[in-house]
C-alpha cells in the first residue's frame, strides 16, 4: 500500500470511445483497493487537451496513469501515445495500452513508442475485470513512479 | 594348221635352193649339166610367174599385176636370150642382158612394194607418188649411168641400185590390218637382197673377168625370182580357207574391189572408232543407259546401271529386260511401251515409274528411243533411267514444305536480306487485308511498329547481326490503318553458302490472346482482391463483432453477477441463455478469426523439421494426453518447408481429434510418413470411433460437426483449418476410416529437395 493513496485519490485518464468499456473499467476500478478517480475522454485529441490542460480541461490535473485505447476517434492511439512520450512532461506517465487489438503490428509500434505496457481486452468479463485490478495494483500500489 | 604346214614346205624348199645355190656359187665342182637344169628351172618359174600375172591381168584387168606381166615377161624374153647366146661370144651381151634383167625385176619389185602399200598412198598419196616417182628416175638414171659406164670404162654401177629400193621398203605401213603387207614388205626386201648379191657378183666377174662370178650371179638372180615364187605361194597357201575377200585382197581382186574393201576397211576403222568413242560415253555417262534390241535383251549398258541396280554384267548381258534382278522391270506396261519404241519408232520421253530397288521406292525416269540401223534388221532401242527420287523427295519436301507456309495459320513473311518483301502467306494477307502486290518490295519495318525499333531496324537493315533472331510482341499495321499485336520471330535465312539471303518472320496474331491475358490477368487481380477482401472481410467481421459481442457478454456476466436471483426464476434462466449464447458466439468468432488468419496471417515457408513440430504439439496437448492415457507412436518425420505455426496446429488439430474422438479403449495414435510423387505424405491413425463414409468430404467444411455438443464439445473448425493449412502448402488432406475402427488421416507436404529443385 502505498503512502500516497492515503493522502489523495490516484488520478487516472482513460482515453476510450466504447461506454461498455468504460463502464466496465469503473465497475473494475469500483472494487479496487487503491483509492482512484477515472477521469475519462472519448477522442484522440480530447486525451492531448487533456493532458496539456487545454480548455476544457484547463482545472484538471495531471494523472498518475493513463489507459490509452488504440482505435480512437480523430487522433489514433499510436499518435496520442507519440505525442504523451515525446512531450518532456508527460513522458514520465505511465501509459497502459488497453485495446481489443492482439495485432503483433499494434503490439510492436506500441512499445517502439515508449508504451509501458500492452494489455488485450480479455472477452470474458472476470478476466477483465482481473486485468483491470491487476493494472490498478500493478501501477499504483507496487511500481514506483518518479514524484512531480 | 594347213598354212603351218605350208609355210614349213616352203621354207624348207627355199632353204634347199639357197644352200645348193650357195653350193655351187662357192665350189665349181657341181657338173654343169646340173647347172643347166637349175638355170632352166629358174626360167621356168619365171615363165610361171608372168603367165600368173599375164592371166590375172586378163581375168581381173588388174593394171599392178599387168605392168607386173610386162615386165616380167622381158625378163623372161631377156633370160631366154641369155641362155641361148654361146657365153665365150657374147660375154658383154650376156652382162648386159642379165644386167636389163635384173633392172626390169628392180623395177616390178618396186612396184609391188608401192602397190603393196596402197593405204599409205591413199593416206599420204602426194608423198608416196614422189617417192614412187623418184625411186623410178633413180633407178632410170642408174641404169642410163650403167650403160654409159659399162660401155666406155667397162664398169658396172648397177650394185648401188637396190639400195635406191631401201628407203620404200621402210615406209611403215600405218594403217594397215593385214599382217600379209607386212608380209610382203620384208619378203620383197629379201629378194631385193638376193638382187643385190646377183649384181654385186655381175660386177665382179667384169672386173675380175672371171666367168664363175658371173654364174653365180646367175644363181642369184635365179634365187630371188624363187623367193617372190615362195613370197607368192607363201601368201597363197596362208590365204587359203579364209575369206575370199582377204585372199583377193592379196592377189586376186581387182583394183576397185580392193578400193572397195579398203573403203569398207577405213569406214569400219571409223566405225570402229567412233564405237569406241561411244562405248566410252555410254560407260562414262552418269546416268545408267540400256541398250536393248528388239526383243528387249540387254546388249550394252554401263557402269551407273550397275551400280544403281545393284547387277554385274553376267547378271544383266543378254539377258531379257523383265528377267534381270528381281524382276523390277517386269512392268507390262512399260514392256509393251518399249516395244512400241522399237516396233513404231516413238520415243519415250520422261516416263516417270516407280521400282522398288533394296526394299526402297525409287522413283526413275525413263527416256527411250530408237537406234537407226542401216544395214542390220533389227532394231536397237537406247534407254536412259533417271533416278529421280532424290528430286522427288526434294521437290515433295518443297511442296510439302510450301504448303504448310501457305496453310499456317501464322503470318509467314519472306524478306530480302535489305527487308523488302519476297513473299507473304495468305494467313498475313488474311490478317492485314492487303494484297501480294500492294506489299511487294515494300519495307517490313514499315509495316510493324515496335517499341524497340532502333534494334529491329538495325536487325534488318545492318549485315552485322546475322545470327540475331529477334523475337518479342510488336504491334502491325493493317491495311486500313488499325493496329494489330504480333508476338514475332524475325530470324535470319542463309543460303549454302551461309551468306544472309533474307529474312523470315513469322506473326502470331495476339491480338485475341493479349486481350484475354489482359481479361484473365484482371480477374485473377479481381479475384486476389476479393479473396483478400474476403479474408480481411472475416478478419474485420470476426473482429469487430467481438467488440459489440464483448458488450453483450460483459454485460450479461455482470448481470448474472450481480442480479442473479434478484428477480425471479424465469430471469434466471433468460440470463443463463443470454450468457450462455454469447459465450457461444465468442467461441465462433474467435474461430471465424483464427481460420481466417491462416491465408491473412500466415508466415512464409521455411525449413521445418516435423519431429520439432510434433514434439511442440506432444507438449500443448499433455494434459489431455494423460487425461486420456493416450499412446503416441511417432516414426522419424522428415523436414519440410513450411510454415511452422500452421504445422503446429494442423498436427494438433488431428491429433487432438485423435484424442477426442475416442471411444471406451484408450487412444492409440501413430503419425508416420513416407516419401511420394516428390512430396512427404503423412499419416495419423487412431483407434476412435471413425467417420462413416457419407460424411467423410463433410469433415473439412468450416463449422461441420458430426457429434453432439454433449459428448464432443466444438464449433467444427479444426479440420477445416487444417485443410486450408494444407492448402497454402499446395497439399491434399483426406481422410480413410471405418466407424468404430478409428480413422486415418493423410496430408501431403512439400520435400525439400522439390523445393529446392
Amino acid at each position: 500500500m502505498s503512502v500516497d493513496s492515503f493522502e489523495r485519490p490516484i488520478e487516472i485518464l482513460m482515453a476510450e470511445d466504447n461506454p461498455g468499456d468504460i463502464r466496465l473499467t469503473r465497475e473494475a476500478l469500483k472494487d479496487g483497493k487503491v483509492s482512484n478517480s477515472l477521469n475519462v475522454v472519448n477522442n484522440g485529441s480530447d486525451a492531448l487537451a487533456y493532458l496539456r490542460k487545454q480548455p476544457p480541461f484547463e482545472n484538471m490535473s495531471r494523472p498518475d496513469l493513463i489507459l490509452l485505447d488504440l482505435n480512437l476517434p480523430k487522433i489514433n492511439g499510436i499518435e496520442v501515445l507519440q505525442e504523451i512520450k515525446t512531450d518532456e512532461t508527460l513522458k514520465l506517465i505511465p501509459v497502459v495500452i488497453l485495446t481489443t487489438s492482439k495485432s503483433e503490428q499494434d503490439i510492436t509500434s506500441s512499445y517502439q513508442n515508449h508504451a509501458n505496457c500492452y494489455i488485450t481486452k480479455p472477452v470474458d468479463l472476470d478476466q477483465f475485470m482481473s486485468a483491470i485490478n491487476a493494472i490498478d495494483n500493478f501501477w499504483l500500489s507496487i511500481v514506483r513512479l518518479p514524484t512531480e | 594348221m594347213i598354212a603351218e604346214k605350208n609355210k614349213i614346205f616352203i621354207i624348207g624348199i627355199f632353204t634347199i635352193t639357197l644352200t645348193f645355190t650357195l653350193a655351187i656359187s662357192l665350189n665349181y665342182r657341181i657338173p654343169r649339166e646340173i647347172l643347166l637344169a637349175y638355170n632352166w628351172f629358174t626360167l621356168a618359174i619365171t615363165l610361171f610367174i608372168s603367165s600368173f600375172f599375164l592371166i590375172n591381168y586378163i581375168v581381173k584387168k588388174n593394171r599392178l599385176f599387168s605392168t607386173m606381166s610386162l615386165f616380167f615377161s622381158c625378163i623372161v624374153i631377156l633370160e631366154i636370150i641369155f641362155h641361148l647366146t654361146p657365153k665365150e661370144k657374147f660375154g658383154l651381151f650376156k652382162s648386159f642382158a642379165m644386167n636389163q634383167q635384173l633392172v626390169l625385176a628392180y623395177l616390178s619389185a618396186a612396184i609391188c612394194l608401192i602397190a603393196s602399200q596402197d593405204t599409205i598412198i591413199k593416206t599420204k598419196p602426194k608423198i608416196s607418188y614422189s617417192f614412187l616417182m623418184l625411186t623410178l628416175g633413180i633407178i632410170s638414171c642408174s641404169f642410163l649411168i650403167n650403160e654409159v659406164g659399162l660401155t666406155f670404162f667397162k664398169y658396172n654401177w648397177l650394185p648401188i641400185l637396190p639400195l635406191t629400193l631401201l628407203p620404200i621398203a621402210f615406209i611403215r605401213i600405218k594403217r594397215s590390218k593385214y599382217w600379209a603387207d607386212y608380209f610382203l614388205q620384208y619378203w620383197f626386201l629379201l629378194f631385193i637382197g638376193i638382187l643385190f648379191s646377183a649384181q654385186l657378183l655381175i660386177g665382179l666377174s667384169s672386173i675380175l673377168n672371171n666367168n664363175q662370178l658371173l654364174y653365180s650371179a646367175d644363181f642369184f638372180k635365179g634365187i630371188s625370182y624363187i623367193v617372190i615364187l615362195c613370197g607368192i605361194f607363201f601368201q597363197f597357201y596362208k590365204t587359203l580357207g579364209k575369206s575370199e575377200l582377204q585372199a583377193n585382197n592379196l592377189f586376186l581382186a581387182t583394183e576397185e574391189v580392193r578400193q572397195e574393201i579398203e573403203e569398207r576397211e577405213w569406214t569400219e576403222e571409223l566405225l570402229n572408232e567412233s564405237r569406241l568413242f561411244s562405248e566410252s560415253i555410254v560407260e562414262s555417262i552418269n546416268e545408267p543407259l540400256l541398250v536393248l534390241d528388239s526383243e528387249l535383251k540387254i546388249i550394252k549398258t554401263n557402269h551407273s546401271f550397275y551400280t544403281l541396280f545393284n547387277l554385274n554384267p553376267k547378271q544383266t548381258l543378254n539377258r531379257f529386260l523383265n528377267e534381270i534382278g528381281k524382276g523390277e522391270w517386269n512392268n507390262q506396261e512399260l514392256l509393251s511401251n518399249l516395244k512400241s519404241v522399237i516396233n513404231d519408232d516413238v520415243h519415250i520421253k520422261n516416263y516417270e515409274t516407280s521400282i522398288k530397288l533394296q526394299h526402297k521406292s525409287k522413283t526413275i525416269l525413263l527416256n527411250a528411243r530408237r537406234i537407226a540401223q542401216k544395214d542390220i534388221k533389227t532394231n536397237l532401242l537406247i534407254l536412259t533411267i533417271n533416278d529421280i527420287t532424290d528430286l522427288k523427295k526434294a521437290q515433295e519436301n518443297a511442296r510439302l514444305l510450301a504448303r504448310g507456309v501457305e496453310s499456317a495459320l501464322e503470318a509467314i513473311i519472306l524478306t530480302d536480306h535489305n527487308g523488302s518483301i519476297n513473299y507473304v502467306n495468305p494467313a498475313y494477307l488474311n490478317l492485314t487485308s492487303f494484297t501480294f502486290t500492294e506489299l511487294k518490295g515494300k519495307k517490313l519495318n514499315t509495316l510493324i511498329s515496335d517499341l524497340n525499333e532502333i534494334d529491329f531496324k538495325n536487325l534488318l537493315l545492318s549485315n552485322q547481326s546475322e545470327n540475331k533472331i529477334w523475337t518479342g510482341e510488336a504491334t502491325g499495321y493493317k491495311k486500313n490503318g488499325s493496329a494489330y499485336e504480333v508476338y514475332m520471330t524475325i530470324a535470319p535465312v542463309y543460303d549454302e553458302f551461309q551468306k544472309l539471303e533474307g529474312f523470315v518472320s513469322i506473326q502470331n496474331d495476339i491480338t485475341e490472346l493479349k486481350k484475354a491475358k489482359e481479361d484473365l490477368a484482371q480477374r485473377a487481380t479481381e479475384l486476389a482482391r476479393s479473396n483478400a477482401e474476403l479474408e480481411q472481410f472475416a478478419y474485420v467481421a470476426s473482429h469487430d463483432l467481438q467488440e459489440p459481442l464483448r458488450m453483450v457478454s460483459s454485460f450479461c456476466q455482470l448481470l448474472k453477477k450481480r442480479y442473479y436471483d434478484k428477480l425471479d426464476k424465469d430471469a434466471n434462466e433468460f440470463i443463463d441463455f443470454a450468457v450462455d449464447g454469447a459465450k457461444r458466439m465468442q467461441t465462433l468468432i474467435s474461430d471465424l478469426l483464427l481460420y481466417s488468419r491462416v491465408g491473412t496471417r500466415g508466415k512464409p515457408f521455411a525449413k521445418t523439421d516435423c519431429n520439432d513440430i510434433i514434439n511442440k504439439v506432444l507438449k500443448n496437448l499433455q494434459i489431455s494426453i494423460e487425461d486420456s492415457d493416450a499412446t503416441i507412436n511417432i516414426k522419424d518425420l522428415p523436414t519440410t518447408v513450411a510454415d511452422e505455426t500452421q504445422l503446429v496446429q494442423l498436427f494438433q488439430n488431428i491429433i487432438g481429434n485423435a484424442i477426442k474422438f475416442r471411444n471406451s479403449k484408450s487412444p492409440e495414435i501413430s503419425v508416420a510418413s513416407k516419401r511420394k510423387n516428390g512430396q512427404w505424405q503423412f499419416s495419423i491413425k487412431d483407434n476412435g470411433i471413425g467417420i462413416a463414409p457419407k460424411y467423410q468430404n463433410k469433415i473439412f467444411t468450416i463449422f461441420q460437426r458430426l457429434e453432439n455438443k454433449e459428448n464432443y464439445p466444438g464449433t467444427g473448425i479444426g479440420l477445416a483449418v487444417c485443410k486450408k493449412i494444407i492448402e497454402r502448402h499446395r497439399g491434399k488432406i483426406w481422410v480413410k476410416s471405418e466407424p468404430g475402427k478409428g480413422c486415418a488421416f493423410y496430408f501431403t507436404l512439400p520435400a525439400l529437395e522439390g523445393i529446392n529443385q
